[in-house]
């Protein structure tokens, strides 16, 4: 085999395994939630740490067996690839809601978790077995690598818009095979060996493996009501659509208990298992066209109150609350809905499905995210913005407490309040759950919203009214008129709903219909709206403070602090269910520390760890695998912000650091590694850190209404400098250890990896707790300790 | 050379075999009961006595009940032996048993007595109709979920419970030819309270709704009808005290 062979062949291989990881990612957003996406990421870091301690323990015997050992791990890449999602699917598939109440659930997470990791382990292998076996070319093999990656990352945006997302691991699976004919060499029996391999991707294609969904989520349900039928499945960039059709799926959210009519039949649309809107085109069951369905529930209430003529809802989905606004005759909308898929469904493909709603003189659709369509429409001036039903009826245990919602921070309704006309108001509904938390914390951000603009007597630009099942919140610029007020009064009686908040509220007009059991509620949207909020905020339970761009996850309400004083309250299990994001992050911490630990570092104490000075070593490699981890997480997490969607943020974090840091390696080589050089480097690249954290996000909120395209071309170009620096300090670390103390080398690389995998979801958690500022502030804190460890790093006299 | 002997072609056979498998083996779990001997007997006074009592359910009939209904008969085989846990339990298809708790306390909240007609909304795994059949004369209840509305039955009637009427149906619109019921029990809420059932209530009669994502089931509403006024009401089960300093 050639060298360009060899080069080209780690190209392949890296461009599948990287757009794998991505491929995982849909995978398991689909059958379960999107958090597990950074449960994902320590899966291929796990498999990468693992195989450079199998290459630390077995290296002179696969130095030995090159030939062979090359094209059988391609193979076995390849193999593992459509074997690992076809084996989950057929043993493993868990249901992450039943973790806490059948222990098998815990052995088939640990079995995804392995399983998926063998892919990247044997990939990571043979590419790390390269390097060690031709390290004169390290240059161009380490350039290839990382270009397939950074390759595989953009290129599997393009493979999820053309093909069917379950076909695809087989279609990459091809890649590794491919790259296992390239240096095929003179091998015996490789052509047997690679025409069993070329099985396994053939039988993932005529039968691939269609993602399970967990019977929690809304989708299951649907399907399991009689004659229940999916109408209509696309695979796309923003994963799995669905529309489910049943004799029995019925429109009417909150409905008034007043309200005597047949509520429609209609069809839903699923997207990854979750709801994602009611189709409301069709009339097969007598739908309520005057007035509307949603006018005898509590979203009725912004259009009782005033007529508005231009109106933006956000987060449109199907346009249901485009066809309840259409309904009040306003001059014109504007839907603004990210879900470009969804959005080319039900403009382009199946109008009628929502009786072309879409399509209609008066309606503007945008595929923006909120976010990137505000900051590109300062000019803009609404009389109404409506944004979408925050929670779901029932609740649901907490698992989206890791994800971030934008459209939900302080920022975002300062941006949306300035948006608004002279009697221009926002509206949002919220699902009640209980204990109190949600609709708290959208009392509790906008009375900061509102001291922040300096405007006091928050009771008179806010409005609430309450039914059975939903609060609906309004905020207006204007203050309310007492002809408003009785609007309302007159609009809940109708409806047996009562009002919240009115600024002449009556004794017992607050809970005259609908009684709760803890009226300590009222008191607390009282303290809320005229008290000291701030005070309110930190001796509650439950975290209400707003959500900020620095912390955007809304539905995060547990405190460490409070857990002690919950469980008195509540049992251990029924607490776990109240934020089952935030547990399942902690139990996947838990179990990635365990399994890096044990496949990691136990596996090298058969080498042993000698020489000198290993403390620094250790202090030194630890802080590259937390800081760079914790540098790609949060990026990940604030650039949803600004390229609207986890997938392409993630796709634009993994290109990006993968070809800069690649670069950086490369060109370390052409310095020498002395202390003077490891010191100026780190102290670059912790500079970096702390500019970024300060100015990365202002920087590109200037060009947040750019197109896609030039919006990715920015964050690889921006991201590029701290990336360049941050990968030299590794090869920089290896190069000072293999003058002196050349053992500590896979102990370098153990350390490294395992701190690599368990960053991946620390990360998350120190992000939910203290926010992205914090999470900087630490992969900052590792670089300036590596910096401060190469001071003492290697020998007296270290290599050049 | 390579022969069938030859372990990495056997385990590459056998991997290619077990791709081919059909992907979508589930099993519900759903078995014959064990019947109800002497350990089950003590499980159940232990939870009328730590679960049930303690927590102020005093409705005779209701602890009565729950001292009767041999709920291990009512859940998977898998969760047997957490039958008289305080928890909820998965039954499949993303429903659960409730808490033993929640039972009791829907049930006492209609006030139930032996001349009553009850009409309960998404059988299950047949245990609360169970109970309420331990009290009352006439209960009826509807599952839309058909295996799980045959395995409710199945539980029913092998506990002995013949006076429960199980039908496979969209609940939604109650079961008129039985109406008006002195109480609707509804286990398994939609987002909206369907207008037939609230028709279907007596005058006076009450609905309990459990409001709740599975397995952190806390709180009930009630709703009663009075003439055209309907009122709701939200119970919570569980005494929460979230504001934790001293009001001001």
């Amino acid at each position: 085999m050639t060298h360009r062979h060899m080069a080209l062949s780690l190209g392949v291989a890296s461009l599948a395994i990287i757009s794998f990881q991505l491929v995982i990612m849909q995978l398991l957003s689909i059958s379960l939630w999107h958090h597990f996406a950074y449960m994902v990421i320590s899966m291929a870091m796990l498999g990468f740490g693992a195989a450079g301690t199998f290459l630390a323990l077995f290296r002179e015997r696969l130095k030995r067996t090159f030939n062979q050992a090359l094209p059988l791990l391609y193979l076995l890449c390849g193999v593992s690839m459509t074997g690992s999602v076809q084996l989950v699917g057929v043993f493993g598939e868990f249901d992450a809601f039943l973790l806490f109440f059948d222990r098998s659930q815990l052995v088939r997470m640990s079995f995804t978790y392995l399983v998926y990791c063998l892919p990247f382990f044997f990939g990571g292998l043979a590419v790390t077995l390269v390097f060690y076996r031709d390290v004169g070319r390290i240059g161009l093999y380490y350039f290839c690598n990382l270009t397939g990656s950074a390759a595989g990352a953009l290129a599997i945006i393009w493979l999820f818009r053309i093909l069917p997302l379950p076909v695809i691991p087989s279609l990459l699976a091809l890649l590794p095979i491919f790259a296992a004919w390239l240096v095929r060499g003179s091998v015996r029996h490789f052509y047997i060996a690679i025409t069993i391999a070329l099985l396994f991707p053939l039988a993932g294609i005529l039968k691939p493996a269609t993602p399970g969904i967990s019977e929690f989520k809304a989708m299951y349900g649907s399907l399991q009501l009689p004659d229940a039928r999916i109408m209509h499945e696309e695979f796309g960039p923003y994963g799995l659509l669905q529309v489910v059709r049943a004799p029995s799926l019925r429109f009417a959210p909150a409905l008034s208990l007043n309200f005597r009519g047949q509520p429609p039949v209609r069809d839903i649309l699923f997207h990854n298992g979750e709801y994602f809107g009611t189709l409301l085109g069709g009339d097969r069951t007598g739908h309520q066209k005057d007035p509307h369905l949603l006018d005898y529930a509590t979203r009725g209430l912004p259009f009782a109150l005033r007529r508005p003529e231009s109106v933006l809802i956000l987060h449109a989905a199907s346009g249901v609350d485009v066809s309840h606004a259409l309904s009040h005759n306003p001059r014109r909308i504007t839907a603004v809905e990210p879900n470009r898929q969804a959005n080319r469904l039900l403009t382009a493909h199946r109008p009628e499905w929502i009786d072309s709603l879409y399509l209609k003189p008066q309606v503007t659709l945008a595929g923006n995210s909120v976010r990137t369509w505000l900051s590109a429409h300062p000019e803009v001036r609404k009389d109404l913005i409506v944004l979408p039903v925050v929670g779901a009826f029932g609740g649901t245990s907490g698992v989206h407490a890791l994800q971030e919602q934008y459209h939900l921070t302080l920022q975002a309704f300062a941006e949306m309040y300035n948006r608004l006309s002279d009697e221009g108001m926002i509206a949002v509904t919220v699902w009640t759950g209980y204990p109190s938390r949600k609709s708290l914390k959208i009392l509790a951000t906008w009375r900061r919203l509102l001291e922040g603009s300096t405007i006091y007597g928050a009771e008179h630009h806010i409005m609430a009214v309450r039914s059975w099942g939903t609060i609906t919140w309004v905020l207006s610029r204007s203050p309310f008129t007492s002809e408003e007020r009785e609007a309302v009064r007159s609009f809940s009686r109708a409806r047996s709903f009562d009002p919240l908040i009115l600024a002449d509220i009556r004794p017992g007009e607050r809970d005259y219909f609908n009684q709760v059991g803890d009226r300590s509620f009222f008191s607390h949207v009282d303290t809320l709206l005229y008290g000291s909020y701030e005070s309110f905020s930190g001796d509650y339970l439950f975290d209400i403070r707003p959500a900020t761009d620095n912390r955007p996850f809304f539905f995060h309400f547990m405190t460490l602090s409070s857990i002690s004083e919950l469980r008195l309250q509540y049992d251990i299990r029924e607490l776990t269910y109240m934020e089952l994001g935030y547990v399942l992050a902690a139990v996947t911490l838990v179990q990635i520390v365990m399994a890096s630990v044990f496949l990691i570092i136990f596996p090298l104490f058969r080498v042993g760890w000698k020489g000198t000075r290993r403390r620094w070593t250790f202090l030194y490699f630890a802080g590259i695998g937390i800081g760079f981890m914790f540098f790609e997480i949060v990026l990940i997490q604030k650039l949803v912000r600004y390229l609207g969607q986890p997938v392409y943020a993630t796709a634009a974090v993994l290109a990006a650091l993968l070809l800069s840091s690649g670069a950086g390696s490369f060109f370390s080589s052409r310095l020498q590694a002395d202390r003077r050089t490891l010191l100026r480097t780190g102290a670059a690249v912790v500079a970096l850190i702390v500019l970024y954290a300060l100015f990365l996000m202002p920087l590109l909120d200037m060009s947040m209404g750019w197109p896609l395209t030039a919006r990715v071309l920015s964050v690889v170009v921006l991201l590029a400098p701290p990336a360049f620096f941050m990968g030299m300090m590794f090869p920089f670390g290896l190069r000072r250890l293999s003058g002196s103390n050349e053992t500590q080398i896979p102990w370098a690389c153990g350390v490294d990896s395992c701190l690599s995998v368990s960053a991946t979801v620390l990360a998350t958690m120190v992000a939910l707790e203290a926010g992205f500022g914090l999470v900087m502030g630490v992969a900052a804190g590792a670089y300036a300790l590596t910096t401060l460890a190469s001071l003492r790093l290697g020998g007296e006299a270290g290599p050049t | 050379m390579t022969t069938p002997e030859n372990p990495v072609i056997q385990i590459a056979v056998l991997l290619l075999a077990v791709m081919l498998l059909p992907c979508t083996v589930k099993a519900t779990g759903h078995g014959p009961g064990n019947g109800d001997n002497e350990r089950h007997v003590r499980l159940r006074e232990q939870m009328v006595n730590r679960q049930i009592i303690v927590r102020g359910i005093e409705n005779r009939p209701t602890v009565s009940a729950l001292r009767n209904v041999p709920r291990h008969m009512f859940v998977r085989e898998s969760e047997r032996r957490q039958a008289y846990m305080d928890s909820p339990l998965p039954i499949g298809y993303g429903q659960t048993i409730s808490q033993p708790f929640i039972v009791a306390y829907m049930t006492q909240l209609i006030d139930p007595r032996a001349d009553m007609k009850v009409l309960e909304i998404g059988t299950g795994s047949g245990y609360q109709a169970a109970v309420l059949a331990e009290i009352t004369d006439q209960v009826f209840t509807i599952e839309i979920v058909q295996e799980l509305g045959r395995w409710g039955e199945h539980n029913l009637r092998s506990s002995g419970y013949d006076n429960v009427q199980v039908k496979l149906a969209d609940g939604y619109h109650g079961w008129e030819e039985h109406a008006p019921f002195d109480a609707i029990v509804v286990t398994a809420a939609a987002d909206h309270i369907p207008p037939p059932l609230v028709e279907q209530l007596r005058e006076g009669g009450r609905m309990v709704i459990p409001v709740g994502s599975p397995f952190h089931t806390q709180n009930l509403m009630l709703v009663e009808k009075r003439g055209d006024d309907i009122r709701t009401r939200n119970l919570m089960p569980v005494r929460f005290v979230p504001f934790t300093r001293e009001e001001e």
